[in-house]
C-alpha cells in the first residue's frame, strides 16, 4: 500500500514538472538574444578587445573554461595586486645586484690572495675562495628571501639561469594557496587548502571531479584580501574537495572546516 | 565530442531542462526565463567542450540550479513570499497536477534540485550526489524529507 503510494508520489511529481514548459515564442527570443550576444562577442574577440566578462556572467567552472583559453592564465580571473607584479621584478633586480656583487667579492679576495705572501698560496686562495663563495650565497639568500619570502634557490647562478629563477618565483608569486588558505562557497560552506596550519598538497587532476561552484579565498595575513577560486568535488574519502586558484593550473586538497 | 561554439544546439537541445530547474526554484515564468537566459549566457561567455550529451545536460543542469540559489539568496527572497500570487494554484485547486506542482514549488531551496534531478530526470542518489558534491547519505536525506513534506502537502492523497 505504502509502495502504490510512493509510486503514485513519484508519478504524480514527474507529471507536474512535465507540465513546466517554455513557449516556443519564449524560445525563439531567448535564443535570438543568445545568438546576438555570441555574435557580438565574436566580434570583441576579433577587435582584440577579449575584456574580461561581467562577475554576473561567470559559473561553476567558467574560469576554468577561461584560463584554458587564454594563453598567459597569469591574466585570467581577477586583477592581481600592484605588489604581485612589482615583486618578481623586484626579485629580478635583487638577483642581478646579488650576481654582480658575488663575482666583485670573488675576484676581490682572489686579489688579495694574490697579493698576501705571509702563507702557502695555494692555501690561502683556497681559504678566501670558499670564505668569499660563503659569505656572497648567504648574502644572496637573505637578500633573496627578504625581499618577499620567495622560493629562490641557488641565487648565485649565472644571469641566464637568474632569469630563469625569476621565471621561478613569479611563478610562486602567482599563486600560493598558503596565502589564501580560508575558501568561502557560495553557499557559505567554508573550506581550508592548509588544514592545521599544515602545507597545502597538490591534488591530481585525474582525482577531480565536477564543479561545485564559485568561491573565494581570503588572505591568511588579515589583511581581507581575497582571490577568485572554483571548488571541485574529489572522489577521495578523506578529502571532499579539491581548490583551484584563479590563473592556476593546479589543484589543491581543501578540508572542510 | 565538443560543441564548444554551437550554442543554437546546444540551447534546443536542452532549453526545456533548464526551464524547468528554473521554474521549480523561482516560482514565476519571468523569473525562470531570465535566470534560464542566465544560464545558457554562463556558456556564450565561457565556451566550453563536454564530453557527451548527458554532461552537457548535468553541467547545464548545476549550473541553473547554482545560479537560481545565488539569485534567492542575493536577492534575500526566500522561496514562498517570493512566488507571485498568480503562480500558486487556488487552494481549491482541483487539478492534482496544479496542486502537486505548487508542492514542489513550495519545498526549501535545498530539496529543489535533488527532487528535481531524482523524480524528472530519473538520476540515482550516487550521481546525484557527484553532480551536486554531496555525500549520496545527505542526498538520500534530502529526498526522504522532501518526499515526506509533498505528503504532507498532498494531504496525504499521494
Amino acid at each position: 500500500m505504502r509502495d502504490n503510494e510512493g509510486t503514485q508520489l513519484d508519478q504524480q511529481v514527474h507529471d507536474a514538472y512535465e507540465g513546466i514548459r517554455l513557449s516556443d515564442d519564449a524560445q525563439d527570443r531567448m535564443l535570438g538574444q543568445l545568438l546576438a550576444a555570441q555574435t557580438q562577442r565574436g566580434a570583441r574577440e576579433v577587435d582584440g578587445d577579449a575584456s574580461p566578462v561581467s562577475e554576473e556572467a561567470t559559473g561553476p567552472d567558467s574560469r576554468v573554461a577561461a584560463s584554458r583559453r587564454t594563453t598567459p592564465p597569469t591574466h585570467a580571473g581577477r586583477r592581481r595586486p600592484a605588489w604581485r607584479v612589482v615583486l618578481p621584478f623586484a626579485a629580478m633586480l635583487v638577483v642581478g645586484v646579488v650576481v654582480v656583487r658575488t663575482q666583485g667579492m670573488f675576484s676581490e679576495a682572489a686579489r688579495e690572495t694574490s697579493n698576501s705572501a705571509a702563507a702557502p698560496l695555494a692555501v690561502q686562495k683556497d681559504a678566501a675562495s670558499n670564505d668569499a663563495l660563503a659569505t656572497g650565497a648567504e648574502e644572496t639568500e637573505g637578500v633573496a628571501y627578504d625581499a618577499g619570502d620567495l622560493a629562490l634557490e641557488e641565487l648565485s647562478v649565472a644571469a641566464p639561469e637568474a632569469e630563469a629563477v625569476v621565471e621561478d618565483a613569479y611563478e610562486e608569486a602567482r599563486v600560493q594557496p598558503e596565502w589564501y588558505p580560508q575558501v568561502t562557497m557560495a553557499d557559505g560552506t567554508t573550506l581550508t587548502t592548509c588544514p592545521e596550519g599544515g602545507a597545502a598538497q597538490q591534488v591530481d587532476e585525474a582525482q577531480v571531479g565536477d564543479a561545485l561552484g564559485e568561491a573565494t579565498a581570503a588572505a591568511s595575513d588579515g589583511s581581507g584580501e581575497t582571490v577568485d577560486c572554483m571548488v571541485f568535488a574529489l572522489a577521495d574519502d578523506a578529502h571532499a574537495y579539491a581548490v583551484r586558484y584563479a590563473g592556476d593550473e593546479r589543484y589543491w586538497y581543501g578540508a572542510a572546516l | 565530442m565538443s560543441q564548444t561554439c554551437d550554442i543554437e544546439a546546444i540551447f534546443r537541445r536542452h532549453v526545456q531542462t533548464v526551464y524547468r530547474v528554473c521554474y521549480s526554484f523561482m516560482g514565476s515564468a519571468a523569473d525562470a526565463e531570465d535566470a534560464t537566459q542566465a544560464t545558457f549566457m554562463k556558456l556564450v561567455d565561457h565556451p566550453r567542450a563536454f564530453e557527451s550529451e548527458e554532461h552537457e545536460k548535468a553541467w547545464l543542469i548545476v549550473c541553473a540550479s547554482n545560479l537560481c540559489k545565488d539569485i534567492l539568496k542575493s536577492a534575500g527572497r526566500t522561496r514562498v513570499t517570493a512566488m507571485p500570487e498568480r503562480e500558486l494554484a487556488d487552494p481549491q485547486a482541483t487539478d492534482p497536477l496544479d496542486t502537486t506542482l505548487d508542492a514542489v514549488l513550495r519545498l526549501p531551496a535545498k530539496y529543489k534540485d535533488v527532487v528535481y534531478l531524482h523524480y524528472y530526470e530519473g538520476y540515482k542518489t550516487a550521481e546525484i550526489a557527484q553532480m551536486l558534491g554531496e555525500n549520496p547519505s545527505t542526498v538520500r536525506n534530502r529526498l526522504r524529507d522532501a518526499r515526506e513534506l509533498l505528503r504532507k502537502a498532498l494531504g496525504g492523497e499521494a
